[in-house]
């Protein structure tokens, strides 16, 4: 299981780093259209995407959570995650004064929610993929039963 | 009539052959007694031993350390534990849905996510059961996809 896990924590950090750019992208265009941004600024978003990965770490454990300690734990999650984003993306300047740090804060909030999202859309399509085949093999026992009657 | 018993290494397939003249009704019984002790298990309620078939369970929990077949209307407790189970139920439509859990496939009704990452079954009998993401490879499999 320590495989599926470090494969999860893989995506998700490729997930991230997708969300994290798009979100610079949307971010720079509306508030600072004429900046420009170097490789440098590349790099630092791996390390930052990398960080921001690291507080689902925290969510993993040897039991089954209920829905309200998988909620807890959200939450709990939520505010790893601003506490060590907010210092580093100041210490790679992305943001500056109370403004930038509100707006930088509601982003990381945004991203992560993203994420779940992505990660909801994808559980969805498998559900509905395993719901179609349980309902052929419904059918199938039916049809099977009333050929056993008959 | 001679009858044979050959122990055989643990990676070679178990069989059962019978040698007869003529399949008359007395040997087919025979053979449907020994194809059926497979299907079968037992469980325990009110004191009393059930024999269960193996299609009638629509899960196998360990509940806070003893074990529990789930049927439609009613739950058996047993004394098999989580891996003995699996070990029976190999090459069925039985699958590993949590840690604590072995789930008849053939008894979901639908399934569907949670923003938790996990999905939940309901069963035939309106029940709601936990599948943790890891394991939906395995019903994945089981149902063709």
């Amino acid at each position: 299981m320590i495989w599926y896990e470090i494969k999860n924590l893989l995506k998700r950090f490729v997930v991230i780093y997708g969300f994290t750019m798009l979100a610079t992208m949307v971010i720079c265009t509306v508030f600072h259209p004429d900046m420009q941004l170097g490789i440098d600024y590349l790099w630092h978003m791996v390390v930052f995407s990398a960080c921001a990965d690291l507080p689902s770490l925290v969510c993993l454990r040897r039991g089954e959570q209920t829905e309200k300690e998988w909620k807890i734990r959200e939450v709990f999650c939520a505010v790893l995650l601003e506490l060590i984003l907010m210092p580093l993306g100041y210490f790679f300047h992305m943001w500056s004064g109370i403004g930038g740090a509100v707006i930088f804060f509601l982003t990381i909030l945004l991203v992560d929610l993203g994420v779940h999202l992505m990660d909801y859309g994808k559980d969805r399509a498998v559900a509905n993929d395993l719901n179609r085949k349980l309902k052929e093999r419904r059918y199938r026992e039916e049809r099977r039963e009333r050929e056993d009657r008959g | 009539m001679k009858i044979r018993i050959e122990q055989i290494a643990p990676d070679r397939e178990e069989e059962v052959i019978v040698k007869c003249h003529e399949p008359t009704s007395d040997w087919v019984s025979f053979v449907s007694c020994i194809q059926d002790e497979r299907n079968f298990l037992t469980g325990q309620k009110d004191g009393k031993t059930y024999r269960l078939k193996l299609g009638d369970i629509y899960y196998f929990e360990i509940v806070e350390g003893k074990a529990f077949f789930y049927c439609r209307d009613a739950v058996y407790e047993s004394h098999l534990k989580l891996y003995e189970f699996e070990q029976k139920c190999q090459g069925t439509v039985f699958f590993r849905a949590s840690k604590s859990m072995v789930l008849n496939a053939d008894k979901i009704d639908h399934i569907a996510p949670s923003l938790s990452g996990r999905f939940f079954a309901t069963l035939r009998n309106g029940e709601k059961v936990v599948v943790s993401r890891q394991y939906v490879s395995v019903l994945k499999q089981i149902l063709g996809l």
